[in-house]
């Protein structure tokens, strides 16, 4: 009724967008991000030295021509360490997070539109996920499973879950009495294809948003497991690890720890940004639906 | 000197798709006591010349051009502050939805008080005196209490009422009305426009009323001007306008609504073709030349403005082209009932949740019966019940108690457990067609996923069968590849009902289907209706808030109040009296376009109440006009029989009718008189 009162077809803006804004808001974290995946892919190749050799060079010595990140307490390179350490890091963050976030906005999805029983005995079960910190459920698992990364994987799966479900549920909720999924109703369709079939590519933009999100802490979580010693076992290269392992030489060679730090900072703020990129072309999407 | 002047307006919106122009080139001019209404479709940029005439630059406005004298002042030339002197003090607007309009955390009273003392500069007291006054002024009964009360705790009219108090609370020297009344129901509508009609004789302001509603601008308004994409079209005294109207615009619009005693089996509704033209396709001639069914090769230089009679003049080269838009002739074709029931609703109950301790009771006890082959039309105001007994019936809903019949079998309660047989023969259209189609999926995609459900097709079959259902609908079968966004409203519902019949369903429950479109859409749409009825010999049920249009449309009628049935008879014995008390006043709250009607005002008091439901005599007695006091209080009304209708009421027929036709004028009458 209300549009009424707008012209039809006519899609008023507020000032004038700046044309290329965001175009680059998506653009930047999308290479930043797609670098590190060719890392993931290439770093073995490219590193210098093996990551696991002892004395590839004096220890603790500073940045140099031969090491470009120094080395570290060993003797080994911190550079062709965080050039591997990649690969390991993000094909675990990205296995859970898809584990995770599937297993979750899927619950979430028949949660919110079964509503009555089914949702509140779901989201009962999520809640009790919810009260407990989400590195100290990690945490738990994986000292129940011991360290692996099949049980890292497990862990953060299961600490993804109920968070991706919450989400989920909340984007299904103002669809399910829509004109079209009555009519979906009307033709006999089931629960499952009005949900995965009619509802979730209307939400596929608010999924991928989730997914970002919750990639970037996924990688938070890996590397802070591997810190605490829960992740990767030594002598792995694992970013977290390689913070942890230097941790009593940051006064004296803090480029042992500098440089894995930076490593996993650049990337999750990147996820981080590339999530915001999305949720606001997300939403310039949907604004095109009404 | 008139109050307000304006000359060669313009309007420019900047938008993603460039720049759009909204309003273009309105001139018109305003006198101190005279109501302007403004009527035209959705779109047609009437709103944006209601901000534009205050000098109010809307968001992602790009220039205004043209002047705005309100009493010698240049409105576009003020700066912001000069502005707000006269806004609210001299200008005063009451928006379309007062809910937006209201602050949640204010109780109404004060919200009336601080617009008084922020424009008035008087005190607190005095201010307070002022409030009370002006809630008197728009009938809001003991308005001491009402002003304590907070937006939310108001129904829908009297929140309405608030916004005229304030805006009448500052003695303004103009009122603009945006569409007050389009969100209410029609007896609230009445009530408003019968406070409006009221005041501004009393008050000595000038209003324009803007308004999508013919028959509204027709009650209220002494000067109409008609607006079409942009341009107005025509302009005259409200007599010239509805009676002779020059333009073709115009013409087409009134052959567009139902007139009383009009139905289905007497005349035919006109509707003009094409829709609104996109910004790029207006060219240099006349705005209506796309649409237009008289127009000539001169058409495509725009017409200047041509005097018809005194005060009024058009803006068309043939102002006198009368007959060339075609008479409304002939009938539509449309199936005869027969005597065999397709669907038999019986005493169908639904609670919804407890709010507060106490269930809300949407239905309570309802039957339906629906004969092979006709329309069954449900009215009734909204909170009636009506959209839910259509989805207890559709299986949407699982009733608490009742059965429903169909063909002859008990169907389950629940559409999950119905078998496709029956799934295929009782469809359903949604009332928003903006979310009745997937947005995620093209046209076809929706349509074959639906009559492959329910029919093993193969998909060169399900690609015949939709490819026919749209040529049914008349719409082109490229229409498969678009989403339901590059789609028009009435397009979007056009697709509805493909879908719909796709299955040549018996019987299809329609939601109110025509609310949310235009009016020379809705005329369309319930063309394709009848039409579809004649070649599938279908059933309807068909609900609607729009009297005219279900009187036009229905073989009989069923009038719901708070979730009962408290009338159904065929829908002819409806012209005739008596006519329950409720029916009475819903009839009479829909305005008529044709001037010279005489109706009766049978008003409301008060709104419909949940707490009604409970009572154990009549749920209408508290807002009856006729009620008999302490029987109908206490007692449960027995079914009142008279030939072909029913209804539930204490009066005998012969008291009643006595009753209604006492007051010359009585609406039975007018609509017998206006049928013969």
């Amino acid at each position: 009724m209300n549009a009424r009162a707008a012209p039809v077809g006519v899609e008023v803006l507020a000032p004038p967008v700046f044309g290329r804004r965001y175009g680059l808001r998506l653009a930047v974290p999308v290479a930043i991000v797609a670098f590190y995946l060719l890392l993931a892919v290439f770093g073995p190749m490219a590193a210098p030295y093996s990551p696991t050799d002892f004395n590839t060079g004096p220890p603790l010595t500073g940045p140099t021509q031969l090491h470009f990140f120094g080395t570290d307490g060993y003797g080994r390179d911190v550079f062709s360490r965080v050039l591997v350490g990649a690969r390991s890091i993000l094909l675990l963050s990205i296995v859970a997070t898809l584990f995770g976030v599937s297993a979750g906005c899927a619950i979430g999805m028949i949660s919110g539109y079964r509503g009555g029983f089914v949702d509140e005995a779901l989201m009962r079960l999520v809640d009790i996920l919810l009260a407990l910190p989400g590195l100290l459920l990690a945490l738990l698992i994986l000292t129940s499973l011991g360290p692996s990364g099949v049980n890292l994987v497990i862990a953060i799966t299961i600490v993804f879950v109920p968070k991706s479900a919450r989400i989920a549920r909340s984007a299904i909720l103002p669809l399910r009495g829509l004109g079209y999924v009555e009519a979906a109703r009307l033709r006999g369709a089931r629960w499952y294809s009005i949900v995965f079939r009619e509802l979730m590519p209307n939400v596929l933009p608010e999924l991928a948003v989730e997914f970002c999100l919750r990639f970037a802490y996924a990688l938070l979580l890996i590397s802070s497991l591997g810190f605490l010693g829960f992740g990767v076992q030594p002598p792995t290269p694992d970013w977290g690890l390689m913070i942890s392992e230097a941790r009593n030489y940051v006064s004296i060679a803090p480029w042992t720890v500098f440089f894995p730090a930076l490593a996993i900072g650049i990337v999750v703020v990147a996820v981080n940004a590339l999530a915001d990129a999305l949720s606001s072309t997300g939403e310039r999407r949907a604004a095109q639906y009404l | 000197m008139p109050l307000l002047e304006v000359a060669h307006l313009s309007v420019d919106y900047q938008t993603t798709r460039g720049r759009v122009r909204a309003v273009n080139d309105v001139t018109f001019a305003l006198e101190r006591d005279e109501v302007l209404g403004i009527v035209g479709e959705s779109g047609s940029g009437k709103s944006t010349l209601a901000q534009a005439v205050m000098g109010y630059r809307a968001q992602g406005t790009a220039a205004t051009e043209g002047s705005v004298s309100f009493d010698g002042t240049l409105l576009l030339q003020c700066r912001p502050t000069e502005l707000r002197r006269i806004w609210g003090r001299r200008i005063a607007m009451v928006h379309q939805n007062p809910l937006a309009s209201l602050t949640p955390t204010m109780p109404v009273g004060d919200q009336v008080i601080e617009t008084v003392r922020q424009h008035r500069g008087i005190d607190a007291v005095a201010a307070r005196a002022v409030m009370l006054r002006s809630l008197t002024a728009v009938n809001l009964p003991d308005a001491a209490r009402i002003a304590k009360r907070y937006p939310h705790e108001l129904s829908g009219g009297q929140r309405q009422r608030i916004m005229i108090a304030i805006a009448l609370s500052l003695e303004p020297d103009l009122m603009i009305l945006d569409e007050p009344t389009t969100n209410l129901d029609a007896t609230t509508e009445a009530v408003i426009l019968d406070l409006l009609e009221e005041i501004k004789g009393r008050l000595g302001a000038a209003m324009i009323y803007i308004s999508h509603n013919l028959r509204v601008i027709a009650r209220i308004a002494t000067r109409v001007a008609v607006m079409y994409a942009g341009e107005l079209v025509e302009s005259g005294p409200v007599d010239g306008i509805l009676r002779a109207p020059a333009h073709p615009y115009t013409r087409a619009l009134l052959a567009c609504l139902p007139r009383s005693g009009m139905t289905k089996r007497t005349a035919s509704l006109q509707w003009i073709e094409g829709e609104l033209p996109a910004q790029h396709l207006r060219g240099q001639g006349c705005i209506f030349y796309s649409r237009c069914s008289a127009r000539t090769e001169r058409c495509q230089i725009a017409p200047e403005w041509a005097p018809v009679a005194a005060g009024h003049s058009v803006r068309c080269w043939y102002p006198q082209a009368a007959s060339a838009v075609a008479a409304i002739t002939g009938a539509a074709t449309v199936g005869l009932p027969s005597a065999d029931v397709v669907l038999e609703a019986r005493d169908l109950a639904k609670n919804f949740g407890h709010r507060r301790g106490a269930a809300v009771r949407a239905v309570s006890d309802a039957s339906l019966r629906v004969p092979r082959g006709s329309i069954v039309g449900l009215v009734g105001e909204s909170g009636s019940g009506k959209s839910t007994l259509l989805r207890c019936i559709a299986g949407l809903e699982d009733p608490d108690r009742g059965t429903v019949r169909f063909l002859g079998v008990d169907l389950p309660a629940s559409v999950g457990k119905r078998d496709k047989a029956v799934l295929r023969s009782m469809q359903m259209v949604f009332q928003d067609p903006e979310s009745t189609l997937n947005p995620a999926h093209s046209v076809g995609i929706s349509l074959r996923r639906h009559i492959q459900a329910m029919q093993g097709l193969s998909a060169t079959d399900a690609q015949r069968c939709v490819e026919k259902a749209l040529q049914q609908v008349r719409l082109d079968p490229g229409y498969q590849h678009r989403l339901p966004r590059e789609l028009s409203g009435g397009e979007k519902q056009r697709v509805a009902i493909a879908r719909a019949f796709l299955s040549a369903p018996e019987l299809v429950l329609c939601d109110e289907p025509l609310s949310s479109l235009d009016v020379s859409v809705q005329s369309a749409i319930c063309r394709l209706f009848l039409d579809l009825q004649g070649d599938d010999h279908s059933s309807y049920v068909f609900v609607s808030h729009d009297l005219s249009i279900v009187r036009y449309m229905a073989d009989s009628i069923v009038v719901m109040y708070l979730g009962e049935v408290v009338e159904e008879g065929s829908a002819e014995s409806f012209d005739r009296l008596p006519l329950h008390p409720y029916t009475e006043a819903l009839f009479s709250a829909t305005p008529d376009v044709d001037p010279g009607a005489i109706s009766k005002r049978v008003r409301l008091q008060g709104q419909v109440s949940e707490a009604d439901k409970s009572r154990p005599g009549c749920i209408f007695s508290p807002r009856c006009h006729l009620t008999k006091g302490p029987e109908c209080d206490a007692i449960a009304p027995p079914w009142q029989e008279t030939s072909e209708r029913r209804y539930r009421c204490h009066w005998a027929p012969e008291e009643l009718r006595a009753l209604q036709a006492a007051s010359p004028g009585a609406i039975g009458a007018t609509a017998l008189a206006g049928a013969s």
